[in-house]
């Protein structure tokens, strides 16, 4: 049974399904919300935080990756406390790891740097982390590197539920997590990846990519996994 | 009318920034009926002067003597710039900061040298401990990132401060 | 070494229990959680092998990744062998605030530990001879007490380095049984 509900997003009245999440709705509707974690054809996890939305009668933020839409929801996309608080989820992230966008393979290509252009971050205002972080290059066709990473578990959930595979997950927590393959295998040692790559498609940044590409040349085929992952449902 | 001051230097970076200024091409014109440029690379000065209205500030803050320059320069200048991604976010210079400075030096002048291996001493400036953003050792009042910022971006900014406002780099915003 | 004691690698009696585990916990919510402490506790040295996680990957059917992630996610879990004494200082705000860094600094020269190299908060050292763990903690919720250390299991308030190296010298000076 797929329930029909109205909507308000911004104030458009909006007709949705129930069990729809408003951000489905709203990019159904091209309307923006930035978000980071969130994949098409993927489950959402609510892990960034770029995509919080004010919906009226709530007093807090909800993600609007994960809230389902009802009837007479009304939703707001932006404001300047949501831009404010999207401004310092992207800063964040940005200090966590080591992003040098100038020797990066993803730069021009990488969702975390479009965000930080988009919202207007011209510089960062909390102190960089500057972690020592490894790189992942035993796996012969693609890299993982640590110091791009975002932890959004992107990789993770395509890995997962798209490939069937479950190589990736998140090791450790807090500031110490980190993007484990099995038991903290190498890569290139994993006995369950099959080299499908659909990982590095998934990943927004710069973190996972394929060998042989030089900086701003890896370009990632996104819609890909998430048209296999509809088809994979519809079967 | 008096010529706005301008002033330049760059600390830690390549000096890509500095090349991304003089791409301006006829831009520069423009630029120079308005403005002088009284420090820099490209001019004899031998010290960052008094009364400087805009500074445009290249590289990361690596060693005492950035650290001085920019120290100096803020308190000279009205308006800071910080040029290029090395000055917003210590960009390649920072990707040393995971290692001791004590560790690095010996990695590139001892095990890394061929010949005369041996931290040098003399006539270098100190490496601080971590490459830093400049807004991290004074106060910036305009960032402009991009590795370097195009050229474009730069005029687009010089442009603005020239005529007494605040740039808003909008879609010029790139990193990278 | 008594019987049931998981050592690596997974031995047949030790796979045995491993299985006699798993089978018990099997269909409960969480079971993994279970499973895994259960383990730990039957271990010698308290800790969880890799080979051990391999093993219980392969029973239960789950991803080793997902396996792992647990275990590298609770506190409680360790993956190298404890030793035979614990010491946890508290690094929390309030214990910083009240000297907690010197404490721990303090223990780990007691104990000749080697500087952990990148300057880490975190600590979980073990002594070679396996006979103390030094971990940090991150709250002990006993703020008032601060600084607060917990050794073998009890928890101690207002803790100066003095009454610290005296009670850890006492348990270095007990014998080994
Ligand atoms: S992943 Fe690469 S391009 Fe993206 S923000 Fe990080 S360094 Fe820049
Ligand atoms: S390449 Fe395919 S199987 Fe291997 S880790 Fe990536 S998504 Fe999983
Ligand atoms: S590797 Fe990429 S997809 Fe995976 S968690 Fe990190 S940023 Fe996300
Ligand atoms: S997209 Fe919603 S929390 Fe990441
Ligand atoms: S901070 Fe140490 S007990 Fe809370």
């Amino acid at each position: 049974m797929t329930e029909k509900v109205k909507v308000r997003i911004d104030g458009e009245v909006i007709a949705a399904t129930a069990g729809q999440t408003i951000l489905e709705v709203a990019r159904a509707n091209g309307k923006y919300i930035p978000a980071l974690c969130y994949m098409e054809g993927l489950s959402a996890v609510g892990a960034c935080r770029l995509c919080m939305v004010e919906v009226s009668g709530v007093a807090r933020l909800l993600p609007a990756c994960t809230t389902p839409v009802q009837e007479g929801l009304a939703v707001n996309t932006s404001s300047p406390q949501l831009e404010s608080y999207r401004k310092i989820a992207i800063e964040l992230l940005l200090v966590e790891r080591n992003h040098v966008c100038a020797v990066c393979v993803s730069s021009g290509h990488c969702e975390l740097q479009t965000l930080a252009q988009d919202h207007g971050v011209t510089y960062v205002r909390y102190p960089y982390n500057f972690p020592r972080l490894t790189v992942d290059a035993t796996h012969p066709r693609y890299v993982l590197d640590h110091n791009r990473c975002v932890l959004c578990s992107r990789c993770v959930r395509t890995c997962a539920e798209v490939e069937g595979a479950h190589v990736w997950d998140m090791a450790g927590r807090g500031i110490q997590t980190r993007l484990v393959s099995e038991l903290q295998r190498p890569w290139g040692e994993s006995t369950t990846c099959t080299s499908c790559g659909k990982c590095v498609q998934a990943c927004p940044t710069g973190a996972m990519a394929e060998k042989g590409w030089g900086v701003e040349e890896m370009t990632k085929k996104r819609a890909v996994v998430s048209r296999l992952s509809s088809i994979r449902e519809g079967q | 009318m008096d010529k706005v001051k301008i002033g330049t230097c760059w600390l830690d970076g390549c000096s890509g920034c500095h090349m991304s200024l003089l791409d301006l091409d006829e831009g520069i014109v423009g630029v120079l009926e308005k403005a002088d440029i009284v420090f820099g690379p490209l001019v004899d000065a031998q010290e960052w002067p008094e009364g400087v209205d805009v500074a445009l500030i290249e590289g990361a803050v690596s060693s005492q003597d950035d650290l001085d320059l920019a120290l100096t320069a803020r308190e000279r200048s009205k308006i800071v710039v910080a040029l290029g991604d090395c000055a917003v976010t210590g960009n390649v210079p920072s990707m040393r900061n995971g290692i001791p400075t004590r560790k690095l030096l010996e990695r590139v002048y001892v095990e890394g040298a061929t010949e005369g291996r041996g931290v040098p001493t003399d006539g270098v400036p100190a490496l601080l401990k971590q490459a830093e953003p400049l807004h991290s050792a004074i106060k910036v009042d305009v960032h402009v990132p991009g590795c370097p910022p195009k050229p474009d971006a730069i005029l687009f900014v010089v442009g603005a401060l020239l005529e007494g406002r605040m740039p808003d780099l909008g879609s010029k915003l790139r990193f990278g | 070494m008594t019987a049931g004691l998981v050592t690596a690698p997974p031995r047949s009696e030790d796979r045995d229990l491993i299985d006699r585990i798993i089978g018990e916990q099997a269909g409960h919510t969480g079971a993994l959680l279970g499973i895994l402490a259960k383990l730990q506790d039957h271990n010698r040295d308290k800790y969880l092998p890799m080979e051990t996680l391999e093993y219980v990957a392969k029973r239960t059917g789950l991803p080793e990744s997902q396996v792992y992630s647990v275990a590298t996610f609770f506190a409680l879990f360790n993956l190298d062998p404890q030793g035979k004494h614990t010491v946890a200082i508290c690094r929390g705000t309030a214990c910083h605030t009240r000297g907690s860094r010197a404490l721990l600094e303090r223990v780990k020269l007691q104990l000749g530990m080697q500087e952990t190299g990148d300057g880490a908060d975190k600590v979980a050292l073990t002594t070679p001879d396996r006979r103390f763990t030094i971990r940090t903690v991150a709250c002990f919720g006993q703020c008032a007490l601060a600084p607060v250390a917990e050794i073998d299991h009890s928890i101690r308030g207002h803790v100066t380095e003095q009454a610290l190296i005296r009670e850890v010298e006492g348990l270095r000076r007990e014998r080994v049984r």
